[in-house]
């Protein structure tokens, strides 16, 4: 008899299952750190793997024991036996997923589908698009640097490649480890960088010769202020020789198609714009060096970083590693259901609680702790143990191992005292153009955070600060089809977040600007314009990431909630969070990983249910050039209800700049002829019309007639 | 019976009725017949024309059933997306989902998707197609003379009616993102 259950209710189950867990496999690794008698003792049957995975009630689970010499060998426990045992089953399946795309049943055990989990399992394994499409033979997503992470037997392949081929050049490993970053020239730019440096050297080898010195060190010394000069020479010609070394490293990948040199007198052909020519940064260049980036989690927007220049110098099978940790990270953290990265610790340590013994305690770093414990007890310490494990592996269809993980710290329960504070950090409200019409820059020193406080014998203390975003000024399309500036501020005070939402929909307003929502694809081997739903969604690119939680004022007395529009989502926009000048629309938008982290923590440890599918009925068209494009989204995404609600607080944080308030409405951009004044300063009947052309202008208007600056 | 002699008149008054009905009743026969051939519905249209496309296209997804009796055209009354009522368990267990296409106003549309001709939508019969469940969304193009060509989505997830707003070549300005064209003066600064 096939009898499934619920991880949650494994020990309940188990006794039913009529004394399975008392025979058999006797592991031999114990609890490290397991307190019997601690509070965690006492919930972690139930807190332990809360995602209602489902296991069969025969299913064997792997088991690393140590042997003899003290060498990790392999068991296989069953699945009841390991759970009785205090054993964590730790999902590395290829179709798994994060907590917020598991499949979820109702309260009378009705399946609730989620439309985007056969998407987010496809991605994961290299098997489909982001509309849920075939890829094409062969081709990639490395999506995890977008929030979908690789599954194993994607990594599995990528440590068999590594096996056969290192992708590391010995004589050409000290020329990537001679620069920290190669400089970007665009391409238009090569021969005017290349002529400048030519000519500093030329100046250089001049100066040398009447200072009658041998080299140009020499020179440097005797003349300093040659030095910034000798400098950009030398560094070039250690860039240029990197640069043919990553050159042959993105091919050894295959991320990268060189062109080949035209043989002599052959007829010259029209370039092929997707293969690179050497020593140029072009297309298929900036390409190449996104996927890998995005393949070893990299945030540094496409240029030759240090991260970047620090994988390119390491082994392939080194990076497979890091990405396997990476990997089991978001798994471990998903099921032992812990958010605690560090990320709150300031210059004097780590948050401190208060604990029942009356003491305080660092908060610790539990991402880290688990990842490396389970690392360990797995045998993954190395690159070649983690080879040699794949290699022991087929396929990851279905595998399940048992781990042993520390219990927690003692402030966990079931439903815990949770709040979420955004602090907007620096504000501006000035336009960021002068009278003049000229950009001026608006500095910040405090960037958005987004935090989530737990209340703890009476103490509020930080689990997680994460940097986030704030809105500013955005373009907007108004009613005239012309594109303007406006203020999208993030709103400020309480409010709750009732509402999670797991591939969430992003129905575009009216005033997004056209051009945003029409692409090409290619459709049944045709490129065709189509709508982008990359930007609606549900999908790892779209306005709300992976996942979103709807902040909103509550209703008193019956009335509904007020909802203004302000969420705090994933975002693959990872730039928009980490640069210094960048904004949202008002949202608070997290990198796609973790906000499925913030959200797979709240769900398990908040009062919630699970709400399932919410379809809608939402199409609406717009023309863009010749062609009607009609949007069309059937669900809103997959809901959950938190109950009660999450409380949220946005701080105001400290407005810099000259306007104390953002100005209202539609703001002309500098520089683009329109054919009057915005819509929304259209003069009354009689009235003169009074034609706005600059964005200095309208804030003077503004502040002239008395109104909202 | 009653003989009538060869040169009777009354006997050539009723050959020729007989000549007349013959004649009358082959012309009504091969009118009917040109009627039928304009009006009947063409291949791939309507009902009776179920274009089963290739289950190739779709990964992972069952084979598609045998054609089936067909299902009753479901019911939709406006701009209708996806059905929003509880779904039919029957509905959901089937591992192929139908797609029914039609067009406001009621005019003769082709629909294509990528290069495949999907069929035709006409005034009074919509498209049907059927498609592997949860197979990827089918980005169309819906064309009809004289009106602005639709590019429009049809999901998988579950049964599906998609009935597409036309617009005359015409009326363009009555969209939404329809830009009037800049005068000539336009963002000359304001008269002092």
């Amino acid at each position: 008899v096939r009898c499934k259950f619920r991880f949650a209710y494994a020990a309940a189950l188990i006794s039913c299952l009529g004394g399975c867990a008392s025979g058999g496999e006797d592991p031999s690794p114990s609890n490290p750190g397991a307190d019997p008698g601690s509070i965690e003792g006492s919930e972690q049957s139930a807190l332990v793997a809360p995602p209602p995975q489902e296991v069969s009630a025969g299913e064997r689970v792997l088991l690393m024991v140590d042997g003899p010499g003290g060498e990790k060998t392999e068991s296989w426990i069953s699945a009841q036996a390991a759970v009785s045992q205090g054993y964590t089953l730790l999902d590395l399946s290829d179709d798994w997923t994060p907590y917020i795309f598991a499949e979820q049943r109702d309260a009378a055990g009705q399946q609730l589908p989620n439309r985007y989990r056969r998407v987010f399992i496809g991605l994961a394994n290299d098997q489909l698009d982001s509309d849920g499409e075939p890829l094409e033979p062969g081709e990639k997503n490395y999506l995890e640097l977008y929030g979908i992470a690789p599954s194993l037997a994607v990594l599995r392949e990528r440590f068999l490649r590594s096996e056969q081929e290192t992708c590391v050049n010995p004589d050409g490993h000290a020329a990537l480890e001679a620069v920290e970053t190669v400089s970007y020239t665009s391409p238009a730019q090569m021969k005017q960088d290349a002529a400048r440096v030519a000519r500093t050297l030329k100046e250089l080898e001049a100066a040398r010769k009447k200072a009658k010195v041998a080299t140009l060190e020499e020179l440097v010394q005797q003349q300093p202020k040659l030095a910034p000069k000798l400098e950009l020479v030398q560094k070039r010609a250690a860039e240029q020789v990197a640069m043919a070394e990553v050159e042959k490293r993105l091919v050894c990948e295959g991320l990268l198609k060189v062109a080949e040199p035209a043989a002599p007198g052959a007829r010259a052909k029209r370039p092929d714009a997707s293969l690179h020519t050497p020593g140029v940064y072009d297309e298929p260049m900036r390409l190449a060096v996104r996927k890998f980036q995005q393949k070893n989690k990299i945030y540094e927007a496409n240029y030759l970083r240090k991260k970047t220049m620090d994988a390119l110098s390491r082994p392939s099978l080194h990076n497979d590693h890091d990405s396997l940790e990476r990997v089991m990270r978001e798994r471990i953290m998903a099921v032992a259901g812990v958010l605690e990265d560090g990320s709150a610790d300031t210059k004097n340590g780590p948050p401190q609680y208060l604990s029942a013994s009356g003491e305080k305690k660092p908060l610790p770093n539990l991402s880290d702790e688990y990842t490396q414990t389970v690392m360990t007890q797995l045998g993954l310490t190395s690159p070649e143990a983690s080879l040699a494990f794949m290699k022991r592996h087929g396929d990851f269809k279905r595998l399940l191992a048992a781990i042993k993980l520390p219990p927690r710290p003692e402030y966990y329960s079931k439903h815990m005292e949770l709040s979420i504070v955004v602090d907007r950090g620096d504000v501006w409200y000035d336009p960021p153009f002068d009278e003049n019409d000229k950009w001026r820059a608006q500095p910040r020193s405090r960037y958005p955070s987004l935090s989530l406080f737990m209340d703890y014998r009476g103490e509020r203390v930080p689990l997680v600060r994460w940097r986030t975003t704030i809105g500013g000024w955005r373009s907007e399309q108004a009613p005239d089809g012309y594109e303007y500036y406006k203020y999208k501020g993030s709103d400020t005070g309480p409010r709750v977040m009732r509402n999670i939402i797991s591939g969430p929909v992003w129905i575009a307003p009216e005033s997004t600007p056209i051009r945003s929502l029409a692409k090409s694809k290619k459709v049944e081997g045709v490129w065709q314009p189509v709508v982008n739903y990359d930007e609606l969604g549900p999908g790892y690119l779209s306005a709300y990431g992976l996942v979103a939680g709807y902040f909103v004022i509550p209703g008193e007395n019956g009335a509904p909630d007020q909802d203004r529009g302000i969420r705090a989502h994933g975002s693959s926009d990872y730039l928009s969070i980490y640069q210094p000048d960048r904004y949202s629309h008002g949202c608070h938008r997290l990198p796609n990983h973790l906000a499925i982290r913030l959200y797979d923590f709240l769900l398990q440890h908040r009062n919630m249910k699970v709400n399932g599918d919410a379809p809608m009925n939402f199409w609406r068209q717009f023309l863009s050039g010749e062609r009607v494009y009609e949007m069309r989204i059937p669900s809103r995404g997959y809901v959950y209800e938190l109950d009660p609600p999450l409380p949220v607080n946005v701080l105001k944080g400290t407005i810099k700049g000259e306007l104390q308030e953002p100005i209202e409405g539609f703001v002309p951009k500098p520089g683009v002829r329109y054919p009057g004044p915005p819509p929304d300063q259209k003069p009354a009947e009689g009235e003169e019309a009074d034609v706005v052309t600059s964005a200095s202008v309208r804030a003077t208007t503004g502040a002239s007639r008395g109104g909202p600056l | 019976v009653t003989s009538l002699a060869p040169n009777d008149p009354e006997r050539e008054r009723r050959l020729k009725l007989w000549a007349w009905a013959v004649i009358g009743g082959a012309a009504v026969l091969g009118l009917g017949a040109t009627l039928y051939g304009v009006f009947a519905p063409e291949p791939g249209e309507g009902e009776v024309a179920r274009a089963t496309l290739p289950a190739s296209t779709a990964p992972n997804a069952d084979p598609p059933a045998a054609p089936a009796t067909p299902a009753p055209m479901p019911m939709h009354t406006g701009p209708l997306v996806e059905s929003t009522q509880a779904p039919d368990v029957s509905a959901t267990q089937r591992p192929t989902v139908k797609l029914v296409f039609s067009v406001v106003p009621a005019v003769k549309a082709t629909v294509v998707w990528g290069k495949h001709r999907l069929g035709t939508i006409s005034p009074r019969a919509p498209l049907i197609v059927e498609r592997p469940r949860d197979s990827g969304p089918l980005d169309i193009v819906v064309r009809s003379p004289g009106f602005l060509p639709v590019h429009t989505r049809a999901y998988t997830f579950n049964d599906t009616v998609v009935d597409v707003r036309l617009t005359p070549l015409a009326k363009k300005d009555t969209l939404y993102g329809y830009r009037a064209p800049l005068p000539a003066d336009a963002g000359a600064p304001p008269t002092p």
